[in-house]
């Protein structure tokens, strides 16, 4: 019958596929190719499906990584993952061409990185926002790479209730995130903190896109946050941030930018909350170059190691804002002002 | 009706009359049950929902009796689900209930939601009607958004902007026009080719052309219309000027391409021409009518209104392209027009629930955190429950999807 | 050789005329090459493509199909780039598997007259059910968990076309309507589920949105490579097995018969005592549960847990609609579509794409293109014919009648 010629092709292929099975398969630990210590350093960075040009961390993360390059030299590669599917397949073939220093962002890769570090353990790995104590076995090659985007969060919102403390009418602010999770409710909490902190009668309204990339959902959101009085608006949303931009732009109030210095966006950005994960990549490379790097262990990014920050103000902004601003981020790295809320009720 | 009153049954024909009435009453007290619990209204007492809620499950039994089985159903479903949302109304927080309920930024958002939509739903519509389906609005949105920003950076013009978008969508869809109606490929499969086609070449083009820096900030984009104005009409004048008084020019747009596609397909020649193409092609190139040529034209008018929708998006709302921007609107337009039985008033109002849904579920958050990613599933449930409840079967033109073969 | 209807050229090359016949018979055994014609011209107009972007066309295929692993089948290939190769079609079979499933889920569909699109929702609603499944129970013995797991997400598969099947059969609901919105539904349903606080929001990583991890007895063992590294599940041979499963109903049974008379002809089976309202459910259901067993087969197979970003940036069930396009929503089709499918989306990956070749952010837009370009193309069954017979008329320097198109009506 005519099924039979298609049908042996398939029979035929999967036999082989099996006896290929049998003959190769793994299960001998992985050692990477000895091209390690020979030649320029070589950092690979694995994005997570937020992909390169996410306007967030992944995009910062490559920036990092490009100055390394240009500054120390480094030869780097970039490895997309547009599914999860990909998280595993990526990082292992960086670590098995013998690349110097593994970078994986986002906690979505957690698992992934685990099981990479306990499968090639001469190879060092740090993650963007995962704390090492968190992975599976807690891998001695693997440092975390964390933030404390809260004291960038408090500086941010500390800003923003001066800025609009002398306007009449009842002060509200409020925040655009992604999605609930750790590093977005950090930045909220912190912000929040601040600006009650420079005025305690201010409102503070709060709400989540469920989106990423959607500006216009996150433009909604922020619409309907300005016609229930808002004046600042905080876009904690990655690429759907910028929706809230240009939201506030329209409707002629204050926005804050995140992770990056948005401030070229339009002068209705007020500042950015900034999350110098470039800053990090590019200090852990240095690390591995300068013969320092340690895994197991995680590297805390804060205001003292100037790994988060506030990006420049606005050129209409009130001109005593950045001294008064100076003033806090002095108190926080000295501890008069601490134990800053990193969750939102 | 006999002479007695009793509603009689024809063969074939519904029994217009007081069941029915009694019926669209129904619907009318279901929906009032909720509102009258709700700004401006606000009756706090358990009592008031209930009430018109039973009246409404009352109209539904009667209509149903009088042998309106699917409009009873629906009156008597719809009252089971107003009394306890209506109940849940006036123990919920008053401030609460003015944040999620300000009618006029809801109105407002509907719009804005809406106008994609309709723009992509009326293209549709003209092809289908045509007889050429078209699962490619998604793909044709999408050309337009990005086309429509790219083209407005280089022209300097929100104007040039649409032009170009126009351009593109409109060569997107004849190329689909060539193969669908020429080589009689499967539409579907054309549709489905169109949106990997789309995705691919803006995806591309965006990388190419722009990189990781995205578009660049400031450019051209399509202005609001005010009509200020009419916040000096009396009664609701400050409602009516809250909602519209300050709209893009694309949402002004979409409401005269509804009316005026509507005269255009059922009050004009051509109108008629371009209907009969999709009912009776053979009939029609019988009298003379080319269909071929129709439906040509009827495509690439499609490509050239959804990429408008799109084109909306980009240069009118959010001022900028990033890869995938139109998120399956295309897709929901397509079932708004299905939804809506091919028809332009029909579209709109399936395209304004959609909106209405989205925006009134983007404000449930402030009852629950993590509920609100479920509340985002709401304009989806409410769509299901309507196309299966309230419009049923949705018949399309008679000739839609078959090739035709000139002989 | 004399051909039907007189050859006027006798010095015509005995070859060629043998490989014309050997092609029309082809055609008409089984639609196999219409297909495979119309892929290459995809790729042939792909190829403009890279060109149009300043890169070599030949390089670029060859690196795709490198990159895919397929160079794993050649003998010649030895050494350090036969194991790369071995990694890169392990992965591409993980993907393809998947693939297999979902176009079968379309296929099935649309041999009854449905246009399915909501294998997206049935997929993921089938890899919720495995995560929950999958990860309770930890005691459980292996084979039993497993079994338990699969059997549920495709019940829950089911469950969701069926969903759209009884209200087609009931109220006469549009399914291309409903499918959407159960797709939407589905995609929502997840991120609540795994959202903080959600329902099956892991209990040990409490500020993640991410899934509890599927136990250990429960993941499908890997034939092929490193299990530790994602190596390849024997999901593949279940997958390869819904196959026949699929061509096993719709040829060999009485349910196929009915499923298939619907899908010519909704009212002539009425007409022959077929309940089509029936039908319609029974379809979707069967549809459903291929698609829920593609969701477990990936989550037990290599993906084991789900997280909000994981459920949202699915695309699958979508793919699926394309693979079933291409194969003709056949049996046969629906594996090489898948494979054609899977070994793109791998090749194009920036691991295997040398950044000299082809710039790594730019090759998934070209897969892309390549995949519309060969849907677009795979219907076009006049215009490969046409071609053809324009060849044909040139050898033979005189008209000659067209061969007779095949129906597709294969397995």
């Amino acid at each position: 019958m005519r099924l039979i010629r298609p049908l042996s092709v398939v029979l035929v292929l999967v036999l082989a596929l099996a006896a290929a099975g049998c003959g190769g398969g793994g299960g001998d630990k992985k050692s990477a190719t000895s091209t390690q210590g020979v030649g320029p350093l070589r950092v690979g960075l694995v994005t997570d499906t937020g992909q390169l040009n996410d306007r967030g961390f992944n995009q910062l993360a490559y920036q990092g990584l490009l100055r390394a390059e240009k500054i120390l030299g480094v030869k780097g590669r970039v490895l997309e993952s547009p599914s999860p599917a990909d998280y595993v397949p990526n990082l292992s073939t960086l670590a098995r061409q013998g690349y110097d220093l593994v970078v994986a962002v986002g906690f979505d890769q957690a698992a992934a990185v685990a099981k990479a570090a306990a499968a090639f353990p001469n190879t060092r790995f740090a993650i963007i926002d995962v704390s090492q104590g968190d992975l599976q076995d807690k891998p001695k090659n693997v440092r975390g790479l964390v933030f404390r985007e809260q004291e960038a969060g408090y500086l941010a919102g500390y800003a923003a209730a001066l800025q609009i403390k002398s306007t009449p009418g009842p002060h509200v602010i409020s925040t655009v995130g992604g999605e609930k999770q750790p590093p977005v409710d950090r930045y909220i909490a912190g912000y929040q903190a601040g600006a009650k902190a420079a005025d305690p009668t201010i409102r503070l309204l709060n709400g989540y896109s469920q989106d990423w990339v959607d500006q216009a959902k996150c433009k909604e959101l922020a619409l309907s946050q300005i016609a229930a009085g808002s004046q600042v608006v905080f876009a904690v949303a990655g690429g759907c941030g910028l929706g809230v931009l240009d939201a506030a732009k329209e409707k002629k109030v204050w926005a804050v930018g995140v992770d990056a210095d948005q401030g070229y966006l339009g002068r209705q950005v007020l500042t950015s909350a900034l999350k110098k994960v470039d800053q990090a990549v590019f200090l852990t490379i240095q690390d591995v170059k300068d013969g320092t790097f340690v895994g197991g262990a995680d590297s805390v990014f804060g205001l003292d190691k100037d790994g988060v920050g506030l990006g420049a103000f606005s050129k209409i902004s009130k001109p005593s804002l950045p001294r008064v601003v100076a003033k806090v981020r002095r108190q926080i790295i000295s501890g008069v002002i601490k134990n800053l809320p990193t969750t939102v009720s | 009706m006999s002479a007695s009153g009793v509603p009689v049954r024809r063969a074939g024909l519904r029994s217009y009359g007081r069941p029915h009435a009694v019926g669209i009453a129904g619907i009318v007290l279901d929906a009032l049950a909720v509102l009258v619990a709700l700004p401006p209204l606000e009756a706090r007492s358990l009592v008031v929902p209930a009430a018109v809620g039973f009246l409404g499950l009352a109209c539904g039994v009667w209509a149903l009796g009088g042998g309106e089985t699917r409009l009873g159903w629906s009156v008597v479903a719809g009252a089971t689900l107003a009394i306890p949302l209506g109940a849940l109304a006036t123990r919920s927080d008053l401030g609460d209930l003015e944040t999620v309920f300000a009618w006029s930024a809801l109105m407002a958002a509907t719009l804005r939601f809406a106008t994609p939509l309709v723009f992509a739903a009326i293209g549709g519509m003209f092809s289908e009607r045509s007889g050429v389906v078209n699962i490619g609005l998604e793909g044709m949105m999408l050309t337009g958004a990005f086309f429509g920003i790219w083209g407005a950076d280089v022209t300097g013009s929100w104007l040039g902007g649409l032009g170009v978008a126009m351009g593109a969508g409109g060569l997107l869809a004849l190329l689909y026009a060539l193969f669908a109606i020429q080589l009689r490929v499967d539409q579907i499969v054309g549709g489905t080719a169109i949106n990997f086609l789309a995705v691919g070449v803006t995806g591309f083009l965006f990388v190419a052309v722009y990189g990781s820096a995205g578009t660049p900030a400031g450019i051209s984009s399509i202005p609001d219309v005010s009509v200020h104005w009419i916040r000096h009409l009396p009664v609701a004048g400050g409602f009516l000027d809250r909602t519209i008084g300050q709209m893009n020019l694309m949402i002004w747009l979409a409401l005269a391409l509804v009316v005026l596609a509507w005269l255009v397909v059922f009050r004009t020649p051509v109108g008629l021409r371009l209907r009969s193409v999709g009912e009776h092609p053979r009939a029609a190139d019988a009298v003379g009518i080319s269909v071929y040529r129709t439906r040509y034209v009827a495509v690439t008018l499609s490509g050239v209104l959804a990429a408008l929708g799109g084109a909306y998006l980009s240069i009118g709302y959010v001022h900028s392209f990033n890869p995938l921007m139109t998120g399956g609107r295309g897709f929901i337009a397509l079932a708004a027009l299905i939804f809506g039985k091919w028809n332009p008033l029909g579209a709109l109002a399936a395209a304004c629930l959609f909106g209405f849904s989205s925006a009134l579920a983007q404000g449930l958050h402030v009852y629950s955190a993590s509920g609100a990613t479920l509340f985002q599933a709401l304009p989806y449930v409410l769509t299901i429950i309507a196309v299966a409840g309230v419009i049923g079967r949705s018949i399309p033109p008679a000739a839609v999807g078959r090739p035709y073969i000139k002989q | 050789m004399i051909e039907p209807g007189g050859n006027e050229q006798p010095e015509a090359p005995p070859a060629k005329a043998q490989l014309a016949l050997g092609l029309a018979q082809l055609q008409r055994a089984g639609g196999l090459v219409t297909p495979v014609i119309t892929t290459l011209l995809a790729f042939a107009i792909g190829g403009v493509v890279v060109l149009a972007a300043g890169h070599d066309p030949l390089a670029t295929y060859r690196a795709i199909f490198d990159g895919a692993g397929l160079n794993w089948f050649f003998p010649w290939v030895t050494g350090a780039d036969r194991a790369n190769a071995a990694l890169n079609l392990q992965q591409t079979l993980i993907i393809t598997t998947p693939l297999i499933l979902t176009g079968l889920a379309v296929a099935f569909a649309f041999r009854c007259g449905m246009f399915n699109i909501g294998g997206q929702g049935q997929y993921m609603v089938g890899a919720i059910m495995s995560v929950w499944i999958g990860s309770s129970f930890a005691g459980m013995t292996g084979w039993l968990h497993i079994l338990l797991t699969v059997v549920l997400a495709m019940l829950a598969g089911a469950a969701w076309a069926g969903i759209a099947g009884f209200l087609k059969a009931t109220t006469g609901a549009h399914e291309v309507i409903t499918t959407i919105m159960l797709n939407w539904i589905a995609y929502w349903g997840g991120s609540y589920l795994f959202g903080l606080g959600g329902p099956l929001q892991s209990d040990v990583r409490k500020f993640v949105p991410i899934s509890s991890d599927v136990a250990d007895g429960a993941k499908l063992p890997v034939f092929w490579g490193d299990p530790q590294l994602q190596g390849l599940h024997v999901g593949l041979f279940i997958a390869v097995a819904a196959l026949v499963v699929f061509w096993v109903i719709l040829s060999r049974t009485t349910l196929g018969y009915q499923v298939r008379a619907v899908g010519y002809n909704p009212e002539a089976a009425r007409y022959g005592g077929i309940s089509v309202a029936r039908n319609y459910v029974v379809a979707m259901a069967i549809s459903g549960t291929f698609a829920g067993l593609a969701g477990a087969l990936d989550i037990l197979g290599w993906q084991f847990r789900l997280s909000v970003g994981a459920v949202q940036v699915s695309q699958v069930g979508f793919i699926g609609i394309a693979v079933a396009l291409l194969g003709r929503n056949t049996a046969v089709g629906t594996f090489f579509a898948a494979l054609l499918f899977g070994a793109l989306y791998t090749g194009t990956s920036t691991r295997s794409l040398d950044p000299s070749v082809f710039r790594p952010d730019l090759a998934g837009s070209l897969a892309q293109i390549i995949q519309g370009l060969v849907v677009l193309f795979v219907g076009a069954d006049v215009l490969v014919l046409y071609v053809w017979n324009v060849r044909r008329k040139l050898r033979r320097g005189r008209v000659t009648p067209a061969p007779r198109p095949a129906t597709g009506a294969g397995p």
